[in-house]
């Protein structure tokens, strides 16, 4: 029997997730974007892998480290009762990262003040990794 | 007569021939980047050093062309000059009451293998290592010729790109043109005994003046240059593997990929046990958009001083091997990591590869990448769903992560195009 082909798992039986997502996390510079694609999936929750919220999302801390680095996470919330995030690394305390957009929580406020801290320090490292 | 249609050049008359092997026959050659005479005889110097004392009871051909040859496990470089027993894996950990409310249990699934008994290749040669054996991509000179120097095969520096020469390319190489990375991933922050995930594989298009494209696990400790790392993941890397094909690998780095760290088996670090898995060999089929799509279990986990690697299920039978903590020589990596992360990678001088399948992470189920019941495991035991934090370099890729109910779980869909204003 020749066979030449190695044995992968084939994802039989596995639904398009689409339907009932418990939370969604998106990277930084596609929040802004956020809103337009959940009233757009919400229409047609079988279109694509992205849906409405419905727990909510996780508990966000006011530090953290990404790469060794330091990040602290502020939210704070506007006059119309929504949330902006901002990011510091400790060792540039002067330099202040702002998440585009404004939220809907304190967490997602600071969950995307994260993700834009962690694009700044990838951009820096791009010239580290694998050979 | 296509490269993988070759006959399989016999073991021993392969490392004879890296000894008899000339600097005239390598340099100023086609697809070649040595530098000059010395850099060549540092690579023989390495090769034939790779290959002192070993000996190989069996090869092979995969689908990719590459020869595996399958040496006794105690042959293989990280073992040599060690008398010791090989450690026993255990099962991978189970989900706690740390994890309880976090999800459905994984779905078990049969013992998959890359390698089994059945399996034959073109010359009909078994694709398996007997027991007692492992089997080691062959390392030729052909394959450390595409690189400028040795120096630029084992290890990773600012510039590293122009090192290699990209796929495609045509005339002098350019060292000025240095390779940058590009990611689209997702982060959690936690101490850990390492993790898990189910990882989508495809096969992305590396074109001119494009490295690699892959899709991996991070498990990191450490900062500045004692940053460290275990990883693993499917990599379609021309240069590095001479085919255009996803290709099983691991890499470590112990100094934030400054002057340690290696691919798959090519220098002291990573002990293979497991006679089923070839680093470095085809994964196959993968993803096509739209339609069928394929995916490996994987998992890291820290077991007394040893980061064994799981593919393809979660029982101690489907332990790969371990890094020692050794390697870390005491630093953070040697009782625990301190970040997980999972998504794609590329690298590129000009140019950057397609990612995944090439769609954005929005596109989702069969066009997007992913990674999916994503987990980690505790410090205090058990194992327990990961919460991630998204990241990507935009526009060229994205990234989102969705917590989904089981068997999904926390998932990062990841992926884009590519393109040379990356």
């Amino acid at each position: 029997m020749l066979i030449t082909q190695y044995w992968l798992r084939r994802v039989d039986g596995l639904a398009n997730p689409s339907g009932h997502p418990r939370s969604w996390r998106l990277s930084g510079l596609l929040l802004a974007a956020g809103a337009l694609l959940v009233s757009a999936c919400t229409a047609d929750p079988g279109s694509a892998a992205i849906g409405p919220m419905t727990e909510g999302g996780r508990h966000m801390p006011e530090e953290t480290v990404y790469k060794g680095r330091t990040v602290h996470l502020t939210a704070t919330r506007n006059a119309s009762g929504r949330w902006t995030g901002a990011a510091r690394f400790s060792d540039e305390p002067n330099r202040v990262l702002d998440a585009e957009g404004e939220f809907a929580t304190e967490d997602e406020a600071r969950n995307a003040a994260l993700s834009r801290a962690m694009s700044e320090v990838d951009r820096e490292r791009m010239f580290r990794g694998k050979p | 007569m296509s490269v993988s249609e070759r006959p399989i050049v016999p073991f021993a008359q392969f490392v004879q021939s890296l000894h008899a092997a000339r600097a005239e026959h390598h340099l100023n050659v086609p697809y070649n980047a040595i530098a000059d005479e010395g850099s060549f005889d540092d690579m023989r110097a390495y090769l034939t050093n790779y290959y002192d004392g070993v000996s190989a009871v069996h090869s092979f051909v995969d689908t990719n062309g590459s020869v595996f040859d399958c040496i006794p496990v105690d042959e293989q470089v990280s073992r040599r000059g060690q008398s010791g027993a090989i450690p026993t894996a255990p099962d991978l950990p189970t989900a706690g009451a740390q994890s309880a409310a976090s999800g459905a249990p994984r779905p078990q699934a049969g013992r998959l293998v890359q390698l089994h008994a059945d399996l034959r290749d073109l010359f009909g040669n078994q694709m398996l290592a007997p027991d007692g054996t492992i089997p080691v991509r062959r390392l030729t000179l052909e394959d450390l010729s595409r690189f400028r120097t040795l120096r630029h095969y084992l290890q990773k520096r600012p510039g590293n790109g122009g090192g290699m020469r990209p796929p495609g390319a045509s005339g002098d190489i350019e060292p000025q043109v240095a390779a940058t990375h590009r990611w689209a991933h997702a982060f959690q922050n936690v101490n850990n005994l390492g993790g898990g995930s189910f990882v989508n594989v495809w096969d992305p298009a590396i074109g001119a003046n494009q490295i690699f494209s892959l899709s991996q696990h991070w498990y990191v400790g450490g900062s500045g240059s004692g940053l460290q790392t275990a990883e693993v993941g499917r990599q379609v890397y021309p240069g590095l593997y001479g085919n255009t094909q996803p290709c099983l690998f691991i890499y470590w780095t112990a100094d934030d990929y400054q002057s340690t760290g290696c691919y798959n088996l090519s220098c002291s670090a990573f002990v293979q046990t497991n006679q089923n898995w070839a680093f470095g060999g085809a994964l196959s089929p993968w993803s096509v958009a739209g339609g069928a799509q394929y995916e490996l279990d994987i998992a890291f986990y820290l077991y007394q001083g040893n980061w064994w690697l799981y593919l393809g299920g979660e029982a101690a039978a489907n332990a790969v091997g371990y890094y020692p903590t050794s390697i870390y020589r005491g630093g953070a990596m040697a009782s625990q990591a301190s970040e997980i992360d999972y998504g794609g990678e590329v690298v590129g001088t000009t140019s950057w590869p397609p990612m995944g399948g090439g769609a954005y992470a929005a596109a989702g189920w069969q066009h997007a990448a992913y990674q999916r019941q994503i987990h980690y495991f505790p410090t205090g035991g058990g194992r327990a769903d990961a919460s991630l934090t998204a990241t990507a370099n935009a526009p060229c890729y994205t990234s989102l992560v969705v917590n989904y109910a089981a068997p999904w779980n926390e998932t990062v869909w990841f992926g884009g195009p590519g393109g040379n204003n990356c």
